[in-house]
């Protein structure tokens, strides 16, 4: 009897963690997960942002592997950053994840304000890679990421992720992540620096 | 031999587990916003310090052989001054270690079960560790001898496969914040040291007491160059490390390492290596407050302790509110609790306990005198 009683108590435990662990998996779970690739900040009239969310958009498995993603854009109007993945988190069926998320443009008119409380953000997100980089764009930065069309880059990840390799040879453009940025600006001696595009 | 006893490789690895459990969470946060550039000189400074420390308490233990400090407090002060020390320590040992763990948990939590509630996460690593003890506490000591060294080779991959972006100019100005925060105020950062408390139960449970000086020399020595290694990663890495994050520091420096696309986010490796030791710390510190609670009452039935004292630690971690306050405890009551404890209590206690059997000494030695010159005069009037 007693061991019946032993061998239904760690079932109910079983039972218990199970149930009180699949809530995070779920909300981990890949399903249910949207990707952002990049995000674009930029100044709105009301003194409020403008935050584009750029998505991945996988490729169904049947199309052929040299068909090309079409690009997703949703742009939504928020008083900080973290209120617009709010606001997107609340209309999209799916939860915004930003692990995969490897640019950040800021628009110039953002950038001169200052974009210091957006890093914090950015940086106390635990999805966020440190090797993400900045951008400050002298257009609008919903304008940038939608004139992104990578030529022979099939996937837009790829490209985003790859397009900073240069830096390793040649001078043009540097490698300014997230991470160093963040580091400078909270550095006394240091200044942050970005990627300047024009487009 | 007793099975349950320690080799002196599992006994170093024991007390390094106790820094190694403390250095994933807030500690290197805490050492590197204190101290600012002066860290690695401050982590020197009191490592030979610790070493010092280390090296007095094996001398003052030494006279006391197979004895630990509960054994030793009985010795000089009865049984009630035993039970007043064992519960000082039990009190130490769970309180650091509960709390401890609810800061680890909800760092777990924030990273990878945000929808579960934190009293199952503990919940979990309490069972866990409550079903290791039920073992032979050699099994908790061989597991930590696989398990530790994985995590000190991490330290260390960690060091080196960040090198590429270390300013090893942040070391300047060397003095940090000036010589008195750095050496005096800087002395508080010995807590960091929270091995020595262990050292002081070691002699009954290791196999060859006399390896004590090895063990108590070489683990000291193998924590401070850990320590350095830590501290200098993050130093080199971050601009101080400013209290922006929750997360763990150790835990953002591994989000920085990337070999090209193919290996990245190795962090989740480091995570399950360090709940692997944390676990294993959990299990070292319950079966040192259950050890020292049997000692205190005489219970013997070690096996219905276990529930007890991981009910205790559950209960205790889910006090704080949040994590700001579990945290609070480590940066502002662990150091001087610990140094309270550990240094001053613990010490002074062998440092009386020794001038107690010195005095009991000299006196045992007055009275053979004595009764030798008497046997000596009644000769000679014999004699006479």
């Amino acid at each position: 009897m007693s061991r019946w009683i032993k061998n239904l108590f760690i079932f109910v435990i079983i039972l218990v963690f199970i149930s009180a662990f699949s809530s995070s998996y779920s909300s981990l779970n890949i399903d249910n997960l949207t990707y952002v690739l990049a995000i674009g900040i930029d100044a709105s009239d009301d003194n409020k942002l403008e935050v584009s969310f750029h998505f991945s958009n996988p490729i169904p498995a049947e199309s052929s592997a040299s068909e090309k993603a079409t690009p997703i854009i949703n742009t939504v109007t928020a008083s900080s950053l973290s209120n617009a993945i709010n606001l997107v988190n609340g209309y999209q069926g799916r939860q915004l994840n930003l692990s995969h998320c490897k640019v950040i443009i800021f628009s110039e008119e953002v950038a001169q304000n200052g974009i210091s409380d957006e890093i914090y953000t950015l940086i106390n997100d635990t999805q966020v890679r440190p090797s993400a980089n900045i951008i400050v764009s002298k257009c609008n930065a919903k304008f940038y990421m939608n004139q992104i069309k990578p030529e022979i880059e099939n996937l837009l990840s790829k490209y985003y992720e790859n397009f900073t390799d240069s830096s390793k040879y040649v001078g043009h453009m540097p490698d300014a992540t997230i991470g160093d940025f963040f580091n400078a600006l909270i550095c006394k001696t240091c200044e942050p620096y970005a990627i300047l595009r024009w487009n | 031999m007793p099975k349950s006893k320690l080799g002196t490789i599992e006994a170093i690895m024991l007390v390094l587990t106790i820094v190694v459990a403390h250095s994933v969470l807030s500690m290197p946060t805490n050492i590197l916003s204190s101290y600012k550039s002066a860290s690695i000189l401050n982590v020197i400074y009191v490592s030979i310090i610790a070493i010092a420390i280390a090296y007095i308490i094996y001398r003052l233990l030494k006279n006391f052989p197979n004895m630990d400090i509960i054994d030793i407090s009985e010795s000089i002060g009865g049984k009630g001054f035993k039970n007043l020390v064992g519960i000082v320590f039990i009190i130490y040992f769970v309180l650091t270690a509960s709390l401890m763990l609810r800061n680890f948990c909800e760092s777990v939590q924030i990273l990878y079960f945000p929808m579960t509630d934190i009293i199952f996460i503990i919940t979990l690593i309490v069972i866990a560790v409550c079903i290791a003890n039920r073992l032979n506490f050699s099994a908790t000591a061989k597991t930590n001898v696989i398990i530790l060294p994985i995590a000190l080779i991490g330290v260390l991959f960690l060091f080196f496969t960040n090198i590429n972006r270390f300013v090893p100019q942040r070391i300047f100005p060397i003095l940090g914040e000036g010589v008195f925060n750095t050496f005096v105020l800087g002395l508080t950062n010995i807590a960091s040291f929270g091995g020595i408390a262990y050292i002081y139960f070691l002699p009954p449970l290791l196999k060859d007491a006399t390896k004590l000086k090895k063990i108590t020399l070489i683990s000291i020595i193998a924590t401070s160059v850990y320590l350095i290694f830590t501290i200098a990663t993050l130093l080199f890495i971050f601009t101080f490390f400013t209290n922006v994050s929750e997360i763990s520091p150790l835990y953002t420096a591994t989000r920085y390492i990337e070999f090209g696309s193919f290996f990245q986010r190795l962090e989740s490796v480091f995570l399950l290596i360090w709940i692997l030791v944390f676990a294993c710390y959990l299990s070292i510190v319950l079966k040192f407050s259950i050890g020292i609670f049997q000692k205190v009452t005489g219970i013997t039935n070690k096996k219905a302790l276990i529930d007890v004292f991981g009910l205790l630690i559950l209960g205790i971690a889910l006090i704080p509110k949040n994590l700001a306050i579990s945290q609070s405890f480590e940066s502002k009551i662990y150091p001087y609790l610990m140094i309270a404890i550990v240094l001053f209590l613990g010490i002074g206690i062998l440092i009386f306990a020794n001038l107690a059997k010195k005095i009991k000494n000299q006196n045992a030695k007055n009275t053979v005198n004595n009764i030798n010159d008497t046997i000596y005069d009644r000769k000679e009037l014999t004699n006479e």
